[in-house]
């Protein structure tokens, strides 16, 4: 990689010398000018809000053109290393990186449209921290390219404690219920899913078909300790008692701008 | 001048070239000699191995330190791997004697490196490395060399030193030798005490350069005040202080000192109140929650006088302290003969008050010139003249500046007259310059530091330009007593050791017209540099790590760090006394001296030093270490066991605090009378100023001079309205490592400007920004902040050059805009420049090389 | 009828295997950091000296200090927080690497990656909600912070702990930590340790083991 060459040991230096496989040349006016760009105002509030993909991958477009690779250092096969997650048969294809399967693998295609604001609404190309300039915007995540907020809304934990008469985690209790999500959610929640990110109908056909499909994002992919706090419907007069003491402070509205 | 526009071009198609550039040309003269096989033995160099992973204790340990012109020296230790250096780590603890892992105490702290000091595998293994002895083969500046031996390098500049003293005398070759990269008790680059300076001295033909960049008005007024440079406290001290007022002072850049910001910590910790005075709200000011007070550049005198007169007019000075201790505070501190001196009529108060001028130096006056509040003004001093022991730090950086004598100077008047001098959590500081350390192992004798002409060191670039119309005023030559006094040096040539001074001195663009004047232009370094694009001969010294010697600190901290040699010389480097030690046997035996010259030169060696250093290099310390630590310091541990542990720290009889004996037990400070000298004796007496190094008339007493450039200039602000300062950077020791990818990560060079202003000029964050006055131009990323003071704007120093075909630095260097009209006394003027800006397309690059981007690029590119 | 129940049980159980939650494995001591926003002077030695250990090339930055500053000019204030990997209780890393390359380690709880074990597939990446796995473009693997596990397990403290030259960056274990228990120099005197400081994510997703001491404008109300 070129990019590390201020790195290279002298002895590489030296080896190159040797060589002669330096090429000759004038960088100037050849260098592209990385700082202007990483100082877009497309990165931005409020540009960053009308950016298309076509823009922002005119950049970045190695995030979507990048596999990993077909063995690791130590010689893992990427086809044959599947996680317990990969085995799921909602899960389809090879190894992909996490913006693929977000973005371009069959399934992402089928049953979600993110674009790239959808989850990265600015960043601070300074110190990847909200609030070191005068002018950069303030409510950015500290270290992180994109608030774990967004992530959260599918891969939180599977909160069966707020979920009227579930006893435990769905992988013990789904006999029960006939391992069949739609039993009870045609009577609960049953606005689901009308986010513009996602394809609601695909989803929800996907989900009568087999409920894998709805726990392999609910709860099966839960990398956070916490579940999202999904925005709270007017209760069903059905439902016991007065509204839970866990869903007070839960919204009655979803941002904006997922559900324009 | 007519032929600028030939010179751009000259300079444009020089300073484009990119590192591979360099590279290539460097490849041409390396192919023809890859027979010799002298590389061959690098190729273990595995040094950024991630697998496999060798543990530290897979490893050989190696204690050794830093070698950097900072001020602080810290431990090093180096982890290696055959002869490779895989790691840096640093003090944990266990080295000194009776140290166990994690030993951390007040007395004995660790001495842990900085990030510069932790990046140090950058420099040894870096692409800019110098290995081989190099001629220039393009014009000079255009960067083109070919690889020449040692004996044909050697020979040239030997030839071509005793051609030039031939020609044109003793002053033809300037001495700019400096504490750069060199810096041990034996390898040694400096202009007092320093190998270069003795060897041209002994070859007698050498101008020095007398006035430092760094901090010439602090030790100005030091030497007049006190009578000494060795005004400090050491940093343990600075926990005793119950108010610290920081001038200036940025150490948590700087580092500045052992482990002075950690004692700082402590003194946070015991209650002791900050006071920052800065243009920048600096981290220094957010680490130590201290009150800032943005003050605008180059008016510190104006503020520290405001101060004066309130506590003079509430009588809150310390009479006592004055009376006893003071010459020329107030008319009863004057010397009888003041009434009869040329200069020395006036005394501080008296000025203070406006007796003689009219003008009382209120804080109301004050703030229309420095722009504090008069209320802040009167705070501050009333703070600091009812609050003991109060340390007020007046720092170099203010100093860095037209008439910066003045600002320290000032601000030791106000040290004097609350008696805050000489006692445990007070300061005199100034230099700052504590511990006596016994610096010098090799051998400083009558022929060290000779010269025959010594200039102020900004100005050899306007003496080379305009010789022989040059007055000796304008030199600032420092007077002599034979028929050399007041000649003017017709400086042919230049040698460099442990300096990059084209590229850290003042107003770049004249150097550069300067240095096409020369007949020899001679670099020895351990990389290339700016300067070394300059050169005709390029000689490659090796590092710190790669020879013998011993570290200490020379500015704060008590303890000495042995420098084993950790790994060979990388190529074909040597040490600097390897260089001159030989340069002498060649010169002496061409010019009919013989082996004289070498054996004098260096008195251990003979000439087979050249191949085998480390015998003699091991005399000369341990010689060093049993004659002089041993006898001087009360060092009881052998030169033996020194080098096993490779530390020795010393335990202080009492925590050092500057003049503490001269005013606990009465001693005389070491100025002529014996006083602190607020009238200075040596400057009441001055009749004819043309006779002095100083060239011009500098008052007596402490005054504010208004300086040639500032926010206040009535007609100079229309074309230029922004004051630029120019501080150190945190991520290189200067120009040092600049060529670093991994520091130039953690820091942009970039320009701050408070948001206020860059509203005003449609500049945000990450903008590029043209900046620029009459004397040069360059481009840099912006910063817009509110820790800025509107008005100034800051751009740290020591970025590497690097122009564009219109001569246009796209580095940002801001000696492209500096002023080499330095104050009187020999301050630089490096913080006296006014400059206007704006957004601009033009292209910025922060370093040389592909990766001169900083921060995480994360994803894959391939530029 | 009774066929097609025990066709769909059968369908249940095969499911259940393959459904799994995973499992955080519950260390003997949780190891952790803590790092004085107020008192750290922002010098990055801890980065470097990190960088330097590890044989990192520009970009990929296993600590980082982040600068914050506010208020307006003259009223200003500036701190520091400075995050590596937190070695989360719950890390969000850890399930979602395919080939098992991260592992938590069930002795002090210090989330290890063997990147010679790493597809670059970068999940772990996007998961971990303070920007700990760092990808090396130049070999294309996900490499982080291991609190130095080989200086750990010599009985030493990481590089980034022995190069702080203010003394504000420590480990130890979390708990005790917390509880003001740990003597240490991160901690100055009436300091008290918070789990979360302004901008940073919700330390509820993943539990970090880091603790800070905030400044005063960079608190957070509600998770002290």
């Amino acid at each position: 990689m070129k990019c590390r060459s201020a790195l290279i040991l002298c002895i590489y230096v030296a080896l190159l010398l040797l060589s002669g496989n330096i090429v000759a040349g004038n960088t100037e006016d050849k260098t592209p000018d990385y700082l202007s760009a990483r100082w877009n105002p497309l990165h931005f509030k409020p540009a960053i809000d009308y950016a298309l993909d076509a823009q922002c991958l005119g950049c970045h477009q190695e995030v979507l053109q990048r596999k990993p690779l077909s063995q690791s250092p130590a010689g893992i096969k990427s086809s044959e290393s599947l996680a317990w997650y990969q085995k799921d048969e909602t899960y389809q294809g090879e190894q992909e990186t996490f913006h693929r399967r977000h973005m371009v693998t069959s399934t992402a295609k089928r049953l979600m449209k993110f674009k790239c604001n959808t989850c990265h609404q600015g960043h601070d190309p300074k110190d990847e921290a909200s609030g070191t300039t005068d002018t950069t915007q303030k409510d950015l995540v500290l270290r992180k390219a994109v608030n774990p907020d967004i992530c959260l809304m599918c891969h939180g934990k599977f909160d069966y404690k707020v979920m009227a008469g579930l006893t435990g985690d769905w992988p013990e209790v789904a006999d029960t219920f006939n391992g069949d999500c739609v039993t009870c959610h045609k009577e609960f929640r049953t606005k689901r899913h009308k986010l513009n990110f996602l394809n609601e109908q695909e989803i929800e056909k996907a989900g009568e078909k087999d409920s894998n499909t709805c726990y392999g994002c609910h709860g099966g992919r839960a990398w956070y300790a916490i579940a999202y706090p999904y925005v709270r419907r007017p209760w069903l007069k059905r439902m016991p008692g007065a509204l839970p003491e866990w869903a007070k402070d839960r919204p009655t509205e979803y941002t904006k701008r997922f559900t324009k | 001048m007519s032929d600028d526009n030939d010179f751009n071009k000259l300079i444009a198609s020089s300073l484009n070239m990119g590192r591979r550039t360099f590279l290539k040309s460097s490849a041409a003269g390396a192919a023809a000699l890859t027979a010799g096989g002298g590389l061959l033995k690098t190729d273990k160099a595995e040094a950024q191995t991630y697998e496999p992973y060798p543990t530290d204790n897979q490893m050989e340990t190696v204690v050794t330190s830093c070698a950097h012109n900072c001020g602080s020296r810290h431990m090093l230790v180096a982890h290696k791997k055959n002869d490779v250096i895989v790691r840096l780590s640093s003090d944990d603890g266990r080295y000194q004697r009776d140290g166990c892992y994690g030993k951390d105490t007040d007395e004995e702290p660790q001495l842990r490196a900085c990030l510069r000091g932790r990046a140090y595998r950058e420099r040894i293994y870096c692409p800019e490395r110098l290995l081989y002895p190099m001629l220039r083969v393009g014009k000079r500046g255009e960067g083109k060399f070919k690889r020449v031996s040692w004996d044909e390098a050697l020979d040239f500049v030997a030839k071509k030193l005793i051609d030039i003293k031939e020609k044109y005398g003793s002053q033809a070759i300037l001495d700019q030798s400096y504490a750069g990269s060199s810096y041990g008790v034996l390898h040694k680059s400096d202009q007092i005490d320093g190998l270069q300076g003795r060897f041209l001295g002994m070859f007698a033909c050498r101008t020095s350069s007398w006035s430092v960049p760094s901090y010439q008005a602090t030790t100005t007024s030091s030497k007049w005040t006190f009578g000494t440079i060795e005004d400090g406290n050491e940093d343990d001290t600075f926990a005793h202080s119950k108010l610290m007022i920081m001038w200036g002072w940025n150490p948590a850049y700087t580092f500045h000192g052992g482990n002075t910001v950690y004692y700082m910590r402590k003194a946070k910790q015991n209650g002791c109140k900050f006071v920052v005075i800065d243009p920048l709200y600096t981290d220094t000011a957010a680490t130590y929650d201290a009150w800032w007070i943005p003050i605008k550049p180059n008016t510190d005198a104006a503020m520290l006088a405001g101060m004066a007169h309130y506590i003079f007019d509430n009588n809150l000075q310390d009479q006592a302290f004055i009376d006893k201790f003071v010459q020329g505070m107030d008319a009863g501190t004057m010397p009888d003969w003041a009434t009869d001196s040329p200069n020395g009529k006036e005394n501080f108060k008296d000025y203070i008050l406006g007796k003689n001028d009219g003008q009382p130096k209120t804080p109301e006056w004050a703030e229309k010139i420095c722009g504090v509040k008069a209320a802040d003004i009167k705070k501050l001093a009333d703070m600091y003249a009812t609050t003991k022991p109060a340390a007020l730090k007046a720092c170099w950086g203010p100093g860095r500046t037209d008439y910066g004598e003045q600002y320290n100077r000032m601000a030791a008047a106000l040290q004097a007259m609350t008696g805050n001098i000489g006692m445990l959590g007070g300061s005199a500081e100034g230099v700052g310059k504590a511990w006596h350390a016994e610096g010098a192992a090799y051998p400083y004798d009558q022929y060290s530091n000779i010269w025959f002409s010594s200039i102020k060191s900004d100005r050899w670039a306007y003496i080379v330009n305009n010789y022989p119309n040059v007055a000796r005023e304008e030199a600032g030559l420092w007077p002599r007593q034979d028929n050399l006094d007041g000649v003017v040096p017709n400086i042919r040539g230049i040698f460099w050791q442990g300096s990059n001074w084209l590229n850290q001195l003042t107003n770049i663009n004249a150097e550069m017209d300067a240095i096409q004047k020369l007949d020899l232009v001679v670099c020895l370094d351990q990389t290339i540099t700016t300067s070394g694009l300059f050169a005709d001969v390029l000689l490659p010294i090796c590092t710190h790590f790669e020879r013998h010697d011993v570290a200490l600190p020379w500015y704060k901290g008590h303890y000495y760090i042995h420098r084993p040699k950790v790994i060979e010389p990388l190529g074909e480097s040597k040490t600097d006394f390897q260089v001159f030690t030989e340069l002498a046997y060649r010169v002496g035996n061409m010019t009919g001296m013989g082996d004289k010259f070498g054996e004098v030169y260096n008195t251990k060696a003979t000439r087979d030093y050249w191949n085998n250093p480390d015998p003699v290099d091991e005399d000369y310390l341990r010689t060093w270490w049993e004659d002089r630590v041993m006898q001087h310091q009360h060092v009881e541990m052998p030169w033996v066991e020194f080098k096993k542990h490779g530390v020795y720290k010393m335990k202080l009889d009492r925590p050092h605090v500057g003049f503490q004996d001269q005013i606990e037990k009465g001693i005389p400070f070491q100025t002529p009378s014996g006083k602190i000298e607020i009238l200075c004796d040596e400057l009441a007496r001055i009749s004819d100023w043309k006779k002095t190094k100083y060239g011009y008339h500098i008052p007596s007493i402490p005054k504010w001079i208004e300086p040639f450039e500032s926010l206040n200039h009535p007609t100079k602000t229309k074309k230029h309205p922004y004051h630029l300062i120019t501080p150190h950077p945190r991520h290189r020791t200067h120009s040092i490592f600049n060529n670093s990818a991994i520091l130039r990560e953690t820091y942009d060079q970039e320009i701050t400007i408070n948001t206020s202003d860059a509203k005003k000029l449609g500049i945000t964050t990450g903008d590029k920004v043209e900046v620029w006055n009459d004397r040069g131009r360059l481009v840099v990323p912006a910063y817009v902040t509110q820790r800025c003071m509107p008005g100034v704007v800051s751009i740290p120093e020591g970025a590497w050059i690097d122009l564009d075909k219109n001569g246009i630095d796209r580095a940002g260097n801001p000696n492209m805009l500096t002023a080499d009209t330095p104050s009187p006394a020999g301050s630089f003027a490096y913080n006296t420049i006014l400059v206007n800006l704006r957004k601009t397309d033009l292209q910025h690059r922060a370093g040389w090389d592909e990766t001169s981007v900083s921060r995480s690029h994360v994803f894959g590119r391939d530029i | 009828m009774s066929k097609e129940i025990d066709k769909a049980k059968i369908k249940a159980a095969v499911k259940r295997r393959k459904r799994e939650t995973y499992k955080p494995v519950v260390p003997a001591t949780q190891l952790g950091f803590i790092h004085h926003n107020v008192d750290c002077i922002g010098c990055r030695a801890c980065e470097i000296a990190c960088k330097d250990k590890n044989g990192l090339a520009p970009g990929p930055r296993f600590r980082r200090v982040s600068y914050i500053e506010g208020g307006v000019y003259p009223d200003v204030y500036a701190y520091k927080v400075n995050m590596s990997c937190n070695h989360c209780a719950q890390p969000a890393c850890l399930p979602t690497c395919p080939t098992g390359a991260i592992f938590k380690r069930a002795s002090d709880g210090i989330v290890d990656i063997d990147s010679t074990l790493c597809i670059g597939c970068r999940r772990c990446e996007a998961a971990c909600p303070y920007g700990a796995p760092q990808f090396d473009p130049g070999d294309n693997l996900i490499k982080k912070c291991n609190m130095c596990v080989d200086e750990i397990d010599a009985g030493r403290k990481p590089y980034c702990v022995m190069a702080c030259m203010m003394r504000v960056l420590d480990i130890g274990p979390i708990d005790e930590i917390s509880d003001g228990s740990f003597q240490t120099t991160a901690i100055g005197p009436g300091d008290m340790p918070v789990k979360q400081v302004k901008n940073m994510a919700d330390p509820e997703l993943t539990k970090p083991s880091i603790r800070f001491i905030a400044h005063s404008k960079g608190g957070v109300q509600s998770k002290q």
